[in-house]
């Protein structure tokens, strides 16, 4: 373990179990993120990003949400073995955590001054008249006008609310943010302007970002490294813009054939037949082999272990030498993002 | 806020006239006779035509209505057949105590009050700490108890429930006396936990479901998500969102409790409005009756009135709707500034 | 790898849709089955239901179980008679030994007999209260959010005027005007019932009629009430049918508790609330002349509220576990 590593994940598994079955919704991953660092979590629905995201905080549903295995190391110490008490501390102040809905994320009768105060005085700040003043700090921050914080919820825009979310968030100056989908609900225009606040902010507090998205642009404005998710495991993890111009897994390069693209001739987007599977049985073998185009028949007995390939960790057979690598992606030329 | 206040108050007089329109109707369409009913055996039809004259029977039926509201001067020398209208508090006598009927109502209605504030107390102490436990534990077995204990309480008929416990404290343990009045504190215990029941049980389900719902919500993970302790997520955030409909309801049983007491007094022979109203109808006291019902549906508009008010004060989003309009001009400028 | 309770499953599918499939899905087969499926789950709502159907049947055959007359018919030696006690009547000229099982009330009668024939009232009053109510609730409620406009004020100011007036109240202000009998009983509580329905639903009309397939029935040419009828009113089914039975409930509540007050049903007509004025006087001596006739009464009033909290429960479809 290096030295400036923050969050270290091993082998990570999350199950919901209910009575009519257990759902098996994160089933062994490894992530690390080092301080300063930003990592994107890219998935469709259900591929167990946001139970990633629940384990790291421990906010998982009481009655169902258990960790099977695996530890969450974060500043050398194993979360998943920490008191609730110390989970209490940690919480919205060295690790926060903002979600998808900003409409229905705020307590409709707290004016939004005293909600971000209030995180402020769970975590330290003794004195009320100074929690309000750096409440009104944070406003600024994110672009509200300070004189707002009495106001209350409902008298905001969806994109300033979020704003709201994002300073409540970042009011303890955690080291590590997660966002899960905080773009999603929100116009394209608002959405620029929360991503590039996000990235600001970034910069100026130093704050580390786990940024969930089934959205592969967001992602890429934000993040230095991306980990790829399908039904409850990492199938490609590594640096960004190597993932993304030259994929490795054949549901990365599925996915990013999803996207419409300026720099290729092509008459139809191509999406991934066929659905991810039931999060409440096992499988045997790869799990991503009946949506595969290129697998063959080893893939339906034997489980593809995570292989290190240039930088990258991927989990499929191809890159065990097990089977033939006939991946046909279009790389991207060297293409400018910002 | 103000604004709020007259907007209601405003909407609540076509309410009233319709209440009372409808309760005036229905005494109009009664069968009986009240001139007959004054009157000795033997009085002639033309004492009967003349009788109903100095009542003001034989009059169309809106202008009875509209005396009914603002008073009537009988052509009769008797004053007692004059009264100056609801407007006034003032509807005539009762036909067999001869007293004007709202100097009974106004005499006894403050027993009533006094009745239904201790249930409302009561079951205000009881229902909402026994809501929110049961909605925090859902399936413990606290919650398995208050669920069924609310429903007993929601199934049991007051009446039997009063009756019930007169047997087994006034009878049997002889704690507690089987009548009640308001000078006895003590005789006030059993009607009070009679009146209560049905409100409690009703209130500690809403509650319970109030709960559920709020700590279902998203802003209840924000909090979480904050590092809050979870008895501070639930008392600051969940309980005061929960409590808007909470209130609502309370003050929609408020009205239930003045009802019921129509029931409990008579088991428990309390002198209150509803001993009143049970006894002019059975004795065809028709003024009485209709004073007496009347009063009661205005008490029961007006507090719903109030509830609606306190419920703006208690909700946010009601009141800046209407905060007045030279604040929001001022807050407008400043934005610009 | 970890083994599920469902067992592991060989991947030799070609779509993970079909796997789903073979292990035996809970999806639903038709949408009563699913909502029997979930109701059943309920164990108090389905004990509440056998209640009731127990007490619709014995209301039905009160006959076979017991001679009206003899439900009505004065013993006087027999008075107060202790539950489970024998004792001789004199019914159709003869003289025959009777064993009260409830016992027997102030005027030598069989309370148990008094029950039952009880149930057949409070049956009646129920179901013929709340019928009355739904359908003509329910239909002004249709027409109000249907087409709007002053219609929808006219009826929802009327309806706001009537839930102005407490529900007992009302029904002791027609009752008091019109005089004691089972038909204003009936009426007075009828009419009081209805504002619900007309609340619960306008607002499911209000919620269905924007949405497409209603603008589809418009497009080809389906008239107002057809579109109404047909496809309106079976979406807003769910919360009417909950009110309904809790409906009823509150309805036998109302009647009974006229009844008590001298206000319903007549005695010597058997009826639980008339029977517990009855009992008030004898408290101190003849308990059983109080606890029965209300145990009835609770037992069918919580039997009904089961099934309606279950119905709720049931058919809701955001409720998970």
């Amino acid at each position: 373990m290096s030295d400036n590593s923050l969050l270290s994940i091993n082998n990570l598994a999350t199950h919901y179990v209910t009575d009519e079955a257990v759902i098996h919704a994160v089933n062994g991953i490894n992530l690390e993120l080092k301080t300063g660092e930003s990592l994107g979590l890219v998935g469709e629905s259900g591929a167990g990003k946001s139970t990633t995201a629940y384990s790291i905080m421990g906010i998982l549903p009481k009655l169902t949400g258990r960790i099977v295995r695996g530890e969450i190391v974060f500043q050398g110490k194993d979360l998943t073995k920490t008191s609730e008490e110390q989970m209490r501390s940690i919480r919205g102040s060295q690790i926060s955590m903002i979600f998808q809905d900003p409409m229905t994320s705020l307590n409709p009768i707290l004016p939004v001054g005293d909600q971000i105060a209030e995180v402020l005085e769970v975590h330290g700040t003794r004195n009320r008249k100074e929690a309000v003043e750096k409440a009104g700090d944070m406003l600024e921050m994110v672009g509200i006008p300070s004189e707002r914080m009495h106001e209350y919820p409902h008298q905001f825009s969806g994109g300033m609310k979020q704003r709201v979310i994002i300073a409540i968030a970042l009011a303890c100056n955690p080291q590590l943010l997660i966002a899960d989908e905080p773009t999603t609900a929100l116009d394209v225009t608002i959405q620029a302007q929360v991503l590039k606040m996000i990235k600001d902010l970034r910069t100026r507090l130093g704050t580390s970002l786990i940024l969930i998205s089934h959205n592969l642009s967001v992602v890429a404005q934000l993040c230095q490294n991306v980990a790829i998710m399908y039904a409850g495991h990492i199938v490609e993890y590594g640096p960004l813009r190597d993932v993304f111009s030259n994929p490795f897994h054949p549901y990365t390069e599925g996915l990013l054939n999803c996207i419409p693209r300026i720099d290729v001739d092509k008459k139809r987007l191509s999406p991934i037949k066929g659905m991810m599977p039931d999060p409440s049985l096992i499988y045997e073998g790869c799990i991503f082999k009946p949506r595969c185009p290129y697998a063959e028949d080893i893939c339906t007995t034997m489980t593809p272990g995570i292989s290190e390939v240039e930088g990258r960790k991927v989990m499929c057979l191809m890159y065990q030498g097990l089977i033939p690598k006939k991946m046909s992606f279009d790389k991207v030329g060297g293409g400018t993002n910002d | 806020m103000a604004r709020y206040i007259i907007r209601r108050l405003l909407l609540i007089i076509p309410v009233l006239l319709g209440v009372t329109f409808i309760v005036f109707a229905l005494t109009y369409i009664s069968p009986g006779d009240p001139a007959r009913m004054i009157l000795p055996q033997d009085a002639t039809e033309a004492d009967i035509v003349r009788m109903r004259h100095f009542m003001g029977l034989d009059e169309p039926f809106l202008l009875q209505y509209f005396h009914f509201l603002f008073g009537f001067q009988s052509p009769s020398s008797d004053p007692s057949f004059s009264y100056k209208g609801l407007i006034a508090l003032d509807l005539g006598r009762s036909y067999v105590s001869n007293r004007p009927v709202f100097q009974t109502i106004l005499e006894r209605f403050p027993n009533t009050a006094l009745l239904s504030f201790f249930a409302l107390i009561l079951s205000i102490i009881l229902s909402i700490p026994a809501g929110i436990i049961s909605a925090t534990h859902q399936y413990s077995f606290a919650d398995m108890v208050v669920s069924i204990l609310a429903l007993l309480g929601l199934s049991m008929p007051a009446f039997w429930l009063g009756m019930l416990l007169i047997w087994v404290f006034s009878v049997q343990l002889k704690i507690f006396p089987a009548l009640a009045n308001p000078s006895n504190l003590k005789s006030l215990v059993l009607p009070v936990i009679t009146l209560a029941t049905m409100n409690t049980a009703v209130q500690a389900r809403m509650t319970r479901s109030s709960m559920l719902e709020v700590i279902r919500q998203d802003y209840i993970r924000t909090a979480r998500a904050k590092g809050l302790e979870e008895k501070k997520v639930i008392r600051k955030h969940a309980l005061q969102n929960a409590l808007i409909p909470i209130v609502t309801v309370i003050g929609l049983q408020v009205g239930q409790l003045l009802v019921g007491a129509v029931l409990t007094e008579t088991v428990f022979s309390y002198p209150g409005i509803g001993t009143i109203m049970v006894d002019a109808i059975q004795r065809k006291d028709t003024p009485q009756i209709l004073a007496s019902v009347v009063f009661v549906a205005i008490v029961f508009a007006v507090v719903n009135l109030i509830v609606d008010i306190i419920y703006a004060f208690i909700d946010p989003r009601i009141k800046s709707q209407y905060e007045s309009v030279s604040k929001k001009k001022l807050k407008a400028s400043q934005k610009k500034a | 790898m970890n083994d599920s309770k469902l067992g592991r499953l060989n991947n030799n599918t070609t779509t993970a849709m079909d796997a789903t499939l073979k292990v035996g899905a809970k999806k639903s087969k038709s949408g009563f089955s699913e909502f029997w499926r979930r109701y059943r789950k309920n164990k108090l709502a389905v004990i509440g239901l056998v209640v009731v159907a127990v007490y619709i049947l014995v209301a039905i055959f009160a006959d076979l179980f017991f001679p009206y007359d003899f439900a009505t018919q004065n013993q006087i030696s027999n008075a107060f008679a202790k539950p489970l006690t024998r004792a001789d009547v004199d019914y159709n000229d003869q003289t025959v030994s009777h064993l009260y099982v409830l016992g027997a009330d102030n005027f030598g009668r069989d309370i148990l007999g008094r029950i039952i024939h009880g149930a057949r009232v409070s049956m009646i009053i129920g179901f013929s209260t709340i019928a009355f109510a739904c359908f003509v609730g329910s239909a002004l409620g249709a027409i109000a959010g249907y087409y709007g406009g002053k219609i929808e004020s006219i009826i929802m100011g009327a309806t706001d005027i009537l839930l102005a007036i407490p529900n007992i109240l009302f029904a002791l202000a027609i009752v008091a005007a019109l005089g004691p009998s089972f038909q204003n009983l009936l009426l007075a509580i009828g009419i009081t019932s209805i504002p619900a329905f007309v609340r619960l639903m306008r607002a499911s009309v209000l919620t269905v009629k924007d949405q497409e397939f209603i603008e589809a029935s418009h497009a080809i040419g389906a008239r107002d009430f057809r579109i109404i009828v047909q496809h309106i009113v079976p979406n807003c089914m769910a919360p009417i049918i909950v009110q309904a039975t809790l409906g009823i409930a509150q309805s036998i509540l109302s009647a009974t508790s006229l009844s008590f007050l001298g206000l319903g049903i007549q005695p010597p007509a058997p009826e639980w609330g008339n029977m517990l004025s009855d009992a008030r006087s004898y408290l101190s001596f003849a308990p059983h002349t109080l606890f029965f006739p209300g145990i009835a009464i609770m037992t069918v009033i919580l039997a009904y509220n089961l099934i309606g909290d279950g119905l709720r429960d049931a058919l809701d479809p955001k409720l998970k576990r």
